[in-house]
């Protein structure tokens, strides 16, 4: 329809006109839904014209082992910015749980070894840290950045208590031969997030909370009048994110060997901005597995991508930041009266 | 009566701190029928629907459902006991798809291990929605891809499948003014889905302002006025001049538009344009403001009139065309550059677009022209509260003082606030977007009162009325669109309005 | 009863004098540190404890900045507010533009201050009253030492990556310049790229992870610090490679150590964080106590590349336990190979403070003995005449109340 010249569509009547607007701006729509798509296909293909070693299997894998972090964290995000709040916690969580699991399995700093329930405990531990995070957030009614913001800095303090400013670093072979096994070719830590991730799309897609989240995230008061308690899905939410920072700190804890909080510095803002890059709204009901995904590979290959072809440190970050923006300007969403906040 | 009998009510009363909103009202509702509730704004009677939807807790009386005791919690509580509201704001979740918002918090049935199977669902939606007859609306499809009219009938399906789980043809259903967002087609759809609903035993109560549609619709009508029953009268003995009557208590003809007031055109055009077109909504639109008059905008919903006022305000861009202010071309990209040439518009919504609720009165009115006020870009607070003091005791704003959140004002006195505004404004064109909707009808008199005036000191009026009396009673000339097109053009002298007949024609 | 009440109040008068006269001979240290999360900071906060701990009259107190410019002054502000210029800074600089504030901040109050790893462009402690000393590891030696290092053990020739840390770091830069220069000397290592990794392990990791898959043959991974360093043998050990991959850090963290011990680090530098922070804390307690000025006010500090030959010694002293140091020698932290500082001259100063210290140490002490005695004694006696009448009560409580005043007015001159 937009093929035709201007004299055509003026000579359509009105409704005629109606019909096929209507018809380019499903269209556009879609392209916005499609375009990470297109463009995590692009870079693969442009990346590996440009540079052999970015599409060898080696380089692969290795994007792949370096993705589950990100992807696990990006997981339990997303959840939380469908239902239209952050939580800020996930870096602090991480930390803290790394840091536990490495001082209670067989470590260099104390005698301990706990065995699995050196894992299984710490990751309690990082769950109930999501719940309270989300009980504060709704009883209290606290806005959820600044609520996990101040959780954040507690369990960090926490954490650093705990291993005494001196990180341990993990001995327990189980962990070591963990981080060095792999099925077909993908690190067992990979797996892992998959596995997660899978999980999370059906709960997502397949069950009355996922829809629950969807809801509560477009028109909260809306959700609450059909019945849902959305006091307790939020909870619900964050305890699941709770659980994916914790998950995420053990999986960090597996490739690094050293438990410290550091395990979670720098992981959440990346892990935003590729869900944003996705198509995920920060102002909650837009988006959803798929695009978390999709995110989450145009930020990795970017990443391994710019590393590849050794551009300078100096031009590194600015290239990022441009492609971000680019990225997003082309998935969202604009209105002549809107303004993002 | 032979029917019978389903809910009623026993002085029941509500008290918000020590204003009393409602008091000592006995209502009844049958099996099978159609009641409509009418009032002017404020009269009670959402409030009485929120009661009895369970929204609210009566502060005193009781209530039978079945002729046993009610009292609900929650309006899933009501929805338990066979009673479900249908509001005014829609409340569909726009990313889910019309079988995920029907059964929406109710997904248990469709479940197994806690995954939800959505083809199950999706023929259960298939169920309901024929029941209704909207055989049109796919269960998969995404609320966001549907018409406006085509959610509203979601969403009576979503109360409905949710009572009639419950109270099989036993239901109560209340429609909070359902009609205002729909066309006359749609709106045909829904009376039929109605009176379908009553035919099944269902009890259907309708609040409407549009006494017309009640007329057609109701077999019974409840009038309510300050919080009092004041009135209940059987349909088949009414007519809308009587209900107006019941209502207010004092009598419209043609001296409610303050006709003798109708200032004649003049020769002088400020506004002019030729040609206007916005793609996919109208074309060839070509019309002249003189001025001090009135020019009425007029056709269904979906004509192209609100975007011809949202292309002249510079809300939406034209695709063709000439727009000129005092025979001076001018292009718009925004509703401010709009204002600079002199042209404002009120909006219809005004809890969105028209009022900035937690600001005071006084700064609502400066908004649009805070320069007025200031000296040197500050702005002088004092002028500022002089100014809205002065407009206050000018359009009998009914309020504390100027510093008075507006969210706590009347429909009807926020509106004169942003009259308020526009005057003080000083923009001489201005396009007034159903400046009545949603007023009760003594707020109206007070707004076509000051039409008037403001039309007598030189500002031009581009007015889309709420009813075609209204515009015909305020206008000076009216436009008539159709599916786009301009179809007719006819003037309105004060002792010589258009037969209504001749100009429903040219609309439909 | 009233013997029990009295004896209350005059113990509790007692505690009141001495708390009040003991504040006004105690200094108050405030170390301000990035935070305690890193274990190189935390050795610096440990170090400026045990100075504090060596001394009868310094209070230390750790004051975290996150290295957040602002909260590094608020924090300075309100120890000022609380002590007066009986406050004393050490200060690891939440960043390098900072340091011209935080002098001036000192400067203002009398409080002195000294100041660690970087410090502004032309803010030189010699034009400062209150900037005591900078104190700095020399990061350039550090990094010419551990890249040295890396390449004699690869027989002078092969290739090598280098993984840098956060830029605009003052340590960052200099420590990769003494890469550079040692490169300069091996023209047969050849670098064959170098990212930065921002001191986290888990960006180096992913930058070796990248070029594992990128080059074949990586000899050696320089690293600017351990962290980084521990995050490239997390890479190299996925890959079977660790030990054969030469990898070298700096700092000198525990995990460092136990890396060298099992043979997969080739070295790092103990930089030593006791030492760093225990005698700056030390510069500015003599300065303020003594008004001791150094002659040579910009030092550069000691530290050790730690290797396979040497880790036992080190981590036995840093690890497990802690130096000890003799604080008033201040000599002793200076690094002695470096030409520009005349060791005999800071020598000669530490001995002249020493002896300063001691004596006034000792007659201070006398002083107070003396004035502990007669307060004894004469709570001795109120307690013996004490059944027999209140009026002698009331006399000791007169005199206790006039000594406590005279020593509140003592202060207040």
């Amino acid at each position: 329809m937009n093929l035709f010249s201007k004299k055509d569509a003026k000579s359509m009547t009105v409704a005629e006109q109606f019909v096929s607007k209507v018809e380019q701006e499903a269209l556009s729509n879609k392209i916005r839904v499609y375009a990470p798509m297109i463009l995590l296909v692009f870079m693969t293909i442009v990346f590996s014209i440009y540079d052999s070693h970015f599409f060898s299997l080696k380089n692969l894998v290795n994007v792949l082992g370096q993705m589950a972090v990100p992807l696990i964290l990006a997981t339990g995000l997303t959840f939380v910015l469908l239902l239209g709040r952050i939580d800020l916690s996930v870096e602090g969580v991480m930390g803290l749980v790394g840091s536990a699991i490495s001082l209670l399995v067989l470590n260099s700093r104390n005698a301990n070894d706990w065995g699995i329930w050196g894992v299984i405990l710490p990751l309690l531990l990082g769950t109930l840290c999501g719940f309270i995070t989300g009980f504060l957030h709704v009883k209290l009614k606290i806005a959820s950045f600044i609520i996990t913001y101040a959780i954040s800095t507690i369990v960090s303090g926490v954490a650093v208590l705990l291993y005494n400013s001196r990180p341990a670093t993990v001995k327990a072979q189980w962990i070591i031969d963990a981080s060095q096994t792999y099925f077909l070719k993908i690190p067992l830590i990979t797996w892992i997030a998959i596995i997660f991730y899978l999980i999370c799309a059906v709960i997502l897609n397949y069950t009355a909370f996922g829809r629950a989240v969807y809801a509560i995230g477009d028109n909260e008061a809306a959700a609450a009048a059909s019945g849902i308690n959305v006091q307790k899905v939020v909870i619900e939410v964050f305890v699941l994110s709770g659980f994916a920072a914790s998950l995420a700190g053990l999986v960090a804890l597996i490739r690094l060997k050293l438990g410290q909080v550091s395990l979670g510095e720098n992981q959440m803002f990346p892990c935003i901005t590729a869900l944003v890059v996705g198509g995920t709204s920060l102002n909650g009901g837009k988006g959803g597995m798929l695009q978390t995904m999709v995110g989450i590979l145009i930020y990795m290959e970017l990443l391994n991508f710019l590393t590849i072809i050794g551009v300078s440190a100096d031009y590194k970050n600015a290239i990022q930041g441009v492609i971000i923006i680019i990225a997003v300007a082309l998935t969202i969403t604009r209105g002549r009266k809107v303004i993002a906040k | 009566m032979e029917k019978e009998l389903l809910f009623k009510t026993n002085n029941i009363g509500k008290i918000y701190g020590t204003n009393t909103v409602l008091q000592g009202i006995n209502v009844e509702f049958h099996r099978g029928e159609i009641v409509g509730l009418i009032g002017e704004n404020g009269a009670g009677k959402s409030t009485l629907m929120k009661i009895i939807a369970g929204v609210e807790n009566p502060s005193m009386g009781t209530m039978e459902m079945n002729g046993k005791p009610f009292k609900a919690s929650s309006m899933l509580d009501a929805n338990k006991h066979g009673i479900g509201m249908v509001f005014q704001e829609q409340s569909l979740i726009s990313n889910l798809s019309a079988a995920q918002n029907i059964f929406l918090g109710r997904e248990k049935d469709f479940s197994t291990l806690g995954l939800v199977n959505w083809a199950k669902m999706n023929a259960a939606a298939r169920k309901s929605l024929d029941k209704l007859g909207l055989t049109n609306i796919s269960p998969s499809q995404k609320i966001s891809d549907m018409p406006f009219a085509m959610r509203q009938m979601v969403e009576i399906t979503k109360v409905l499948d949710i009572v009639s789980e419950t109270a099989n043809d036993r239901a109560l259903i209340l429609l909070d003014e359902p009609t205002t967002v729909l066309t006359d087609d749609e709106m045909k759809i829904l009376f039929e889905q109605v009176r379908l609903m009553k035919e099944k035993g269902n009890c259907v109560i309708f609040i409407s302002h549009r006494l017309q549609e009640v007329l057609d619709l109701t077999d019974r009508i409840y009038v309510f006025k300050d919080g009092h029953l004041t009135g209940e009268v059987e349909t088949k003995d009414a007519d809308e001049y009587k209900l107006y009557e019941m209502m207010v208590g004092r009598e419209t003809n043609g001296e409610y538009y303050v006709s003798q007031r109708q200032t004649v055109p003049t020769d002088e055009v400020v506004l002019e344009v030729e040609n206007l077109a916005m793609f996919g909504s109208f074309k060839n639109v070509s019309f002249k403001l003189h001025k001090g008059e009135v020019l009425g905008l007029y056709g269904v919903e979906g004509s192209g009139k609100e975007d011809v006022c949202a292309v002249i305000s510079g809300d939406e861009a034209k695709t063709d065309g000439i727009i000129k202010v005092n025979g001076k071309e001018v292009k718009f990209g925004s509703p401010s550059d709009a204002r600079r040439n002199g042209i404002l518009s009120v909006p219809r919504d005004r809890r969105d677009e028209g009022i900035i609720g937690l600001l005071p009165i006084s700064e609502n009115i400066s908004v649009s022209n805070y320069g007025k006020n200031a000296t040197a870009g500050l702005i002088s607070g004092k002028r500022q509260t002089e100014n809205a003091k002065g407009w206050i005791k000018d359009l009998g704003i009914k309020c504390e003082g100027p510093n008075q959140r507006i969210s706590n004002l009347s429909g009807g006195n926020a509106q004169k606030v942003i009259f308020a505004r526009v005057l003080d404004s000083e923009c001489p064109i201005l396009i007034l977007d159903h400046p009545t909707r949603g007023v009760d009808i003594g707020a109206k008199g007070d707004i076509y009162s000051l039409i008037r005036d403001i039309t007598e000191k030189g500002f031009s009026v581009l007015l889309m009325g709420d009813t075609l009396d209204e515009c015909l009673g305020l206008s000076s000339r009216i436009i008539v669109m159709k599916d786009g097109l301009v179809t007719a053009e006819f003037d309105c002298p004060a002792d010589n309005k258009p037969d209504q007949v001749e100009v429903v024609q040219k609309m439909l | 009863m009233k013997k029990a009440l009295l004896l209350f109040v005059v113990v509790a008068m007692l505690a009141m004098t001495s708390a009040v006269f003991a504040a006004d001979e105690v200094w108050h240290l405030g170390i301000l540190v990035h935070s305690l999360d890193n274990e190189f900071w935390a050795q610096e906060a440990k170090g400026g404890e045990l100075f504090a701990e060596s001394k009868d009259d310094v209070v230390a107190q750790v004051l975290a900045t996150d290295g957040d410019d602002n909260k590094e002054m608020q924090a300075m502000r309100d120890f000022i507010a609380q002590y007066g210029d009986h406050a004393i800074f050490v200060t690891d600089p939440a960043s390098k533009a900072n340091t011209a504030n935080v002098v001036e901040i000192a400067e203002e109050a009398g409080a002195k201050v000294a100041i660690l790893w970087h410090h502004a462009d032309e803010l030189e402690p010699a034009d400062w009253d209150s900037f005591v000393v900078h104190m700095s590891p020399d990061d350039f030696v550090a990094g010419y030492n551990t890249a040295k290092h890396l390449f004699d053990l690869m027989d002078g020739e092969g290739k090598v990556v280098a993984l840098y840390g956060q830029q605009g770091e003052d340590s960052a830069a200099n420590r990769y310049a003494g890469f550079l220069a040692a490169l300069a000397e091996y023209p047969k290592v050849e670098c064959l790229d170098m990212q930065v990794a921002s001191w986290s392990q888990d960006q180096a990791m992913t930058f070796t992870q990248t070029w594992l898959s990128t080059y074949e043959d990586i000899d050696a991974i320089w690293a600017a610090n351990d962290t980084m360093g521990l995050g490239a043998i997390e890479a190299l050990k996925l890959e079977g490679k660790n030990g054969e991959v030469l990898v070298c850090g700096c700092d000198g963290i525990a995990a460092a150590y136990e890396a060298i011990e099992e043979g997969d680090m080739a070295c790092t530098v103990a930089n030593n964080g006791y030492l760093l922070m225990g005698y700056g804390a030390s510069y500015a307690y003599q300065a303020a106590k003594y008004g001791y000025e150094p002659k040579n006010p910009v030092i550069k500090t000691q530290a050790v590349l730690v290797t396979e030959d040497n880790v036992d010694e080190y981590k036995a002293m840093f690890i497990d336990g802690t130096p000890e140091y003799d604080y008033d020698d201040l000599s002793f932290c200076v690094l002695s190979e470096h030409p520009s500082f005349a060791e005999l001259e800071a020598e000669d100063a530490a001995a002249a403070v020493v002896t300063g210290a001691v004596v006034e140490a000792a007659e201070e002490e006398r002083e107070w003995n003396e004035l502990i005695d007669k307060i004894n004694a004469e709570i001795e006696k109120g307690i013996e005449n004490g059944e027999e009448g209140a009026a002698e009560a009331k006399e000791l409580m007169d005199f206790l109340q006039g000594l406590y005043e005279d020593i509140v007015s003592g202060e207040a001159k």
